[in-house]
């Protein structure tokens, strides 16, 4: 990992796209400011472990799992499944 | 009247759940990004689970072991109210939300006890009908659980 100080209002340019800038520091509290293409995600680092966590669960089911799991299904379900 | 004849191209993939599949190629969804957490791949195809089922799956076209259940997410909460982004609803060519083109998905996870199983409201996916653009988003929403109980105890 690059570790880099920056004080207040300086910024990181990463690649040809990407700049993170420190905008404000207060106490341990330090916001930043992040440009970047709308095709790159930018997400906290808890959430993104969470997400990554809870996409591997969702990949690894099977079909047979959900057999006899009964639901009940309104008409929009029907209808959008009818548009894909 | 000129009669145009439509040619549908349709191709075979190897899926592991699912056997050898057929699938229109025009009905291949890519998504902007692969997701977090899973095998590098952007293309998929969204089957039905069965007939009358409110569960359905992406399946990889590049990857045949990888697959995911997803489910609309307003038949598990009635008031799902999804807070977009701007730049997210941008991305997949559109100016606003709801979009009669646009359609949220949430992923589902299923634990041991499929009757535990729970549905990502807070990640879910964003698809574009018309284009086929997909994306999976952080909705700004402050509460909405990244594991939401999808079966009431009764």
């Amino acid at each position: 990992m690059l570790i880099l100080s920056r004080k207040k209002d300086e910024s990181i340019v990463i690649g040809n796209d990407i700049e993170v800038m420190v905008v404000g520091v207060e106490g341990d509290n330090v916001k930043l400011g992040i440009k970047a293409p709308k095709d790159i995600s930018i997400y906290r680092r808890e959430i993104y472990d969470q997400i990554q966590t809870a996409n591997i669960e969702a990949a690894s089911a099977s079909p047979e799992v959900l057999e006899g799991v009964g639901l009940k299904t309104k008409n929009q379900v029907k209808k959008e499944n009818e548009r894909l | 009247m000129e009669q145009v004849k439509e040619e549908t191209k349709n191709k075979k993939i190897n899926t592991t759940r699912f056997g050898e599949i057929e699938i229109n190629e025009d009905k291949i969804i890519k998504f902007v990004e692969s997701l977090p957490g899973l095998p590098k791949s952007q293309n998929f195809v969204l089957l039905p689970h069965k007939e009358k089922s409110p569960f359905m799956w992406f399946q990889s076209t590049e990857l045949p072991e990888l697959a995911f259940v997803v489910m609309n997410p307003f038949v598990c909460v009635e008031s799902f109210n999804p807070q977009i982004a701007v730049d997210d609803l941008s991305i997949l060519g559109f100016k606003k939300y709801p979009d009669s083109d646009a359609m949220v998905l949430g992923l589902v996870s299923i634990p041991e006890d499929p009757k535990e199983m729970t549905i990502n409201l807070i990640a879910p996916i964003l698809l574009n009908l018309q284009t086929k653009a997909a994306k999976q988003i952080v909705l700004e929403n402050e509460d909405y659980p990244i594991k939401h109980r999808i079966l009431t105890e009764e």
